[in-house]
């Protein structure tokens, strides 16, 4: 088969609309260009005929027929180029694209109106769609404009200077959500955080150098190669050949520079893959060191990391081969992120299994699984077979009450991302707990009515589960010196076994005697009415608080003494801080009583 | 199932003609969402289109939950704050003292107080002890020493307040955020907005136990779904032999057969549901089909056989008598560990108008070892951690005596401007107190906390903005705080 033959072979409609939507950029400055031109032209010549000018005859350059019909097709050229580029998946079809695509349709239109207005001679048609076409071009380029450099790309560098010269707090105006610092990133304050606070995370630290030097291309409105930088949901997606970052942490520091996203900043910049492209302002050596630390803890998007953890060596065992939860989704939404299809079925299958999964948050990575409401009904190799193809994305895991062995291990150590654990219950051995051991985030355990005991709680004393911050131990096998132990050593870990069982109270009220200014009813005259009103008459007549007189209504009782004050307000004031307010007692206050 | 289908199938007739209303282009455009969207997803949002509203689907929780499931333990009939949490050594002085009108300040009474001639101070006569806290101690009544061990746990609210005075409007307010009836009981709401995590049970699950003291009604409409879909209404669990009624199959019907008998009664209801588009058939073939799977779930459930003696001792002599406060401790625990969402118990018998001392006795006796022993056991589970505990009675009752006042002997009526709930576990601070009444229990005088903003704080922990889980109905978007509603973020931990 020729050249030719496989060349018309492959120009399917398809290929032949994206290829011309690529010329795109090629023919839209034609028509800019023209249109304006003619209506330059177009203004003195209204003013030397004025509104009297349809006449037929006057002249008519033959250079403005020309030009007018040029402008009409390239126009409409580039209105077909550019609505087949917007179908690619480079472009996020949102609110700034609409407006892009529906204004350059008009000026196309607009455009081909006046050209055959001026064929007919109706002059006046002509001038009224040749502004019209010019006065739409304008808002037209800089949608187009947007969506090509970012917004606020001519003014950035103006601003940038007035920041500077305004001397803004540093990180403030990375923060605005008007301005993209991509274009003028080099003017700036450094978004980074200083290396120095070793705890970092995606949404502070890695997230601000996404969006200064990656997000122009690959952020909301575009998403050259399929790939989006700047939400969780496209990071997981990945871009058209793959995922850019591990889901789990590499093995060793070579593994990490291997990872998509590092490895194209890493590229000479004389590369043709390269990124950022060389005209586009560079990563820092700081900013590329973040996202190594990033990679390295592999990449988490909610847990935080150590940014002096260059390779984390943590995992028992590194795998491999490529993660299947990381297979870029069909087209990234970023209104309604879906899981993973992987993960879908997955979630599916323990559902039907009368089980939980689900995101702890939508939208969010980070699942909760909860075995524990289909007890006895899930063999030890089903729990693992349900668990594998989630395992990079559980957060919180509950088998209490389940048929766990010692195969399980296999499993857990592959959940990078673990928090808490439940494995009440159980027959879980010192043997699986133990296997995660180096876990670097699991801060929940719950080993409770386990027979795994004193060899894992020995090694969690050791400094075992870095993370932990909760260990349940009630009924397991451990020995009461070894949870000492674990106490002891392990302060920052709240240990609970049944400590509720023996505790007494610190005090108890002495026998109760009640008294009162009156006796008793029935022993008692009424006559001794006013002396119970006397006895709660308050003590002051100037409000303690407002310093005006008080108001007997207002009052309350405090230290066996009633007050008054002027206002509910006062009284709640008085009532939060009784030393800040002395209390003036009325002169003779007892003396009617 | 084709979701399109589903959806168009779903079609009622107030949606067919709201739709032929629209443009085209707009009926186009809800067509094509339907095919867009997963078919769970549909499923669920036509699940209710009868009232026109939405699920809230995908979009709950809000936020990253710290309580999965809430237990709330109701004292029915307002348990006396006076006598039991709140307390007030200086009134021992004040014995049969008139109650200053300056700190009634005119409020209004029941009309079983209105016409007293005087309201004298009544005391409370139970001794308190002081146990330890996160903070300074807190003072616990001598009826309720179990509880008083667990105070450890226990974040007291010694500032509730709510607008109702009477036991129907008070019930309905802090179960639907209104005292109105009809509105979706706060289980409902659970349920509604995050879904059961047990598909075997339901999400919302109702225990109720019998009292000593004076009994109000206790209608069911206080754990109904009101506007929203039927499936999340609360699910009464009886104390019999019979948890479920009728949920056994009768002799000589085994389980094959059952099946094909809901298999064949699915299938009419499928064709009765084409045929008249009524949404509620399918609530009813929801239901039963989990009543078939409760089938299986109930009576492994309800039988204790499996639970050490110690953890049955825990609970106090009645965990044995089904139906007992102690024995839906249990059950609440154990419905806690099966993933139910919403799990109210009712304790009936608090309204001690008269012999208050008498009566509050017996009550306590009852709820205060299996409360303690439910705390208690739920933190060794490690349950403690995501299952919030609410202890709450309608309102408080008054410092002044209904009727004869003695030195052993004395009433209280209802009270609504301060009274004490506490809460355990489920992202609460441990071992605090908040919120402070004056000296006669009368009125809150710091961090007064509305029955709207306890709801909006304990959806807050359940993961939901409590301003964003809404439900259309008659034409506005209902929410269970209403306009109200304050998180107390003072209480998370």
């Amino acid at each position: 088969m020729s050249r030719i033959d496989r060349l018309l072979e492959a120009a399917t409609p398809e290929v032949l609309l994206e290829t011309a939507g690529r010329l795109h950029p090629l023919v839209l400055h034609l028509p800019i260009g023209l249109l304006l031109l003619l209506a330059v032209l177009e203004v003195p010549r209204m003013l030397r005929r004025g509104a009297a000018g349809d006449g037929a005859g006057g002249d008519r350059p033959p250079l403005i027929r020309a030009a007018i019909w040029l402008a009409a097709l390239t126009a409409a050229a580039a209105a077909f180029s550019g609505w087949h580029l917007a179908e690619s998946p480079d472009y996020v079809v949102g609110r700034t694209l609409q407006l892009h695509r529906w204004l350059g349709v008009g000026v196309a239109a607009a455009a081909m109106i006046a050209a055959v207005a001026w064929t007919v001679r109706w002059t006046r048609g002509y001038r009224g769609f040749l502004l019209l076409a010019a006065a739409t071009i304008i808002p037209a380029g800089h949608f187009g404009g947007v969506m090509t450099h970012g917004e606020g790309f001519v003014t950035a560098p103006l601003r940038a200077a007035m920041a500077a010269a305004a001397e803004v707090e540093e990180g403030e105006p990375a923060a605005e959500p008007d301005v993209e610092p991509e274009p003028a990133a080099e003017g700036e304050p450094e978004p980074v955080a200083p290396l120095a606070a070793s705890q970092a995370s995606f949404a502070l630290d890695v997230l601000p150098i996404l969006d200064a030097r990656c997000a122009a291309c690959h952020g909301d409105r575009r998403r050259k190669g399929g790939l989006g930088l700047t939400s969780t949901a496209a990071i997981a997606a990945g871009g058209s050949s793959g995922p850019v970052v591990p889901t789990m942490p590499p093995a060793s520091a070579d593994a990490v520079a291997e990872a998509e996203l590092l490895r194209r900043i890493l590229l000479p910049l004389d590369d043709d893959l390269h990124m950022p492209p060389p005209e586009r302002p560079q990563p820092t050596d700081a900013e590329i060191a973040v996202l190594r630390a990033w990679i390295a803890a592999g990449a988490p998007l909610e847990a935080t990391f150590d940014l002096a953890v260059a390779v984390a060596a943590v995992e028992p065992e590194p795998a491999s081969e490529p993660e299947p939860a990381a297979e870029p989704v069909a087209e990234p939404e970023p209104a309604a992120p879906a899981p993973a299809p992987p993960a879908a079925a997955a979630i599916a299958a323990i559902e039907a299994r009368f089980a939980t999964a689900r995101p702890i948050v939508p939208g969010r990575p980070g699942l909760l699984v909860d075995l524990s409401v289909a007890p006895a009904v899930l063999t030890p190799a089903e729990i693992a077979g349900l668990l594998e193809p989630l395992a990079r994305s559980v957060v919180e895991l509950g088998l209490a009450r389940t048929e766990v062995d010692d195969t399980l291990a296999t499993v857990l150590v592959r959940m990078p991302f673990l928090q808490s654990l439940d494995l009440r219950a159980t027959a879980a051995s010192d043997t699986l707990i133990a296997s995660l051991l180096n876990h670097p985030r699991l801060e929940r355990l719950v080993m409770a009515e386990t027979p795994a005991g004193d060899a894992v709680l020995a090694a969690i004393a050791d400094g075992g589960m870095p993370a932990l911050r909760t260990l349940h131990l009630w009924n397991c096998g451990a020995t009461p010196e070894a949870v000492a132990a674990v106490r002891a050593a392990r302060p920052e870990v709240r240990v609970i076994d049944d400590s509720l069982a023996d505790v007494e109270p610190l005090e108890t009220e002495p026998p109760i005697t009640l008294s009162s200014d009156r006796p008793l009813p029935g022993a008692a005259s009424e006559a001794s009415e006013p002396a119970a009103a006397a006895a709660l008459r308050p003590i002051n007549d100037e409000c303690p608080v407002g310093g005006v007189p008080a108001d007997p209504r207002f009052a309350i009782v405090h230290e066996g003494r009633v007050i008054a004050f002027c206002c509910p307000d006062c009284a709640t004031r008085f009532w939060a801080d009784p030393s800040a307010f002395p209390v003036t007692v009325r002169a003779g206050g007892d003396s009617d009583g | 199932m084709d979701p399109l289908e589903t959806h168009t199938r779903d079609l009622t007739r107030r949606r067919f003609f709201a739709d032929a209303a629209r443009s085209m282009s707009a009926a186009m455009g809800t067509f094509a969402l339907g095919s867009l969207m997963d078919p769970g997803e549909a499923l669920a949002s036509v699940a209710n289109l009868a009232g026109a509203g939405e699920t809230p689907g995908p979009l709950v929780p809000h936020h990253r939950p710290q309580a999965q499931r809430v237990i709330y333990l109701h004292m029915e009939g307002a348990p006396s704050q006076v006598d039991l949490w709140d307390h007030k050594p200086y009134l021992r002085d004040r014995f049969n003292q008139d109650l200053p009108d300056s700190i009634r300040q005119g409020q209004r009474l029941t009309g079983m107080t209105s016409g007293q001639a005087r309201f004298p101070v009544a005391p409370s006569i139970f001794r308190f002890s002081k146990y330890a806290n996160r903070q300074d101690g807190v003072w616990v009544s001598e009826i309720m020493p179990h509880t008083g061990r667990v105070a450890g746990e226990l974040c007291f609210i010694h500032s509730m307040h709510t607008e109702a005075i009477n036991h129907e409007p008070g019930i309905t307010f802090f179960q639907t955020g209104s005292q109105i009836p009809g509105r979706p009981s706060m289980g409902a709401w659970a349920s509604y907005g995050l879904g059961s995590s047990n598909a075997n049970l339901p999400a919302f699950v109702v225990l109720i136990s019998q009292g000593f003291g004076n009994m109000q009604a206790l209608s069911a409409r206080f754990w109904d779904s009101g506007f929203l879909p039927s499936e999340h209404q609360g699910v009464k669990l009886r104390s019999g032999e019979n948890a479920v009624l009728h949920l056994r199959d009768p002799d000589g019907m085994d389980r094959d057969t059952r099946r094909r008998m809901l298999d064949l009664v699915g299938e009419l209801n499928e064709a009765e549901m084409a045929r008249s588009l009524d949404p509620e058939i399918r609530a009813r073939m929801a239901q039963y089909e989990m009543a078939y799977r409760m089938q299986m779930s109930v009576p492994d459930l309800t039988d204790f056989s499996d639970e050490s003696e110690e953890t049955l001792a825990m609970y106090g002599p009645e965990v044995r008598t089904p139906g007992s406060f102690a024995a839906n401790c249990l059950l609440a625990r154990r419905l806690a560990e099966r993933g139910v969402r919403f799990i109210q118990l009712y304790m009936r018998g608090w309204d001690a108008h008269n012999n208050l001392p008498g009566e509050i006795r017996l009550q306590s006796q009852a709820v205060d070892q299996p409360q303690a022993a439910l705390v208690r056991d739920l933190k060794r589970r490690g349950l403690l951690d995501d299952t919030l505990v609410l202890w709450a009675g309608e309102f408080g009752r008054t410092v002044y005596s209904q009727g004869a006042l003695s030195e052993s002997n004395y009433g209280r009526d209802h009270h609504p401007r301060c009274f004490t709930v506490w809460m355990a576990g489920g992202g609460v601070k441990p071992g605090i107190t908040f919120g402070r009444t004056d000296e006669y229990c009368y009125n809150v005088v710091q961090d007064p906390v509305s029955v709207h903003d306890l709801h909006a704080t304990m959806l807050h922990l359940l993961g939901i903005d409590h301003t964003r889980l809404t439900y259309r109905h008659q034409g506005r978007d209902f929410r269970l705080t209403d306009v109200f509603g304050r998180v107390v973020h003072e209480i998370l931990a």
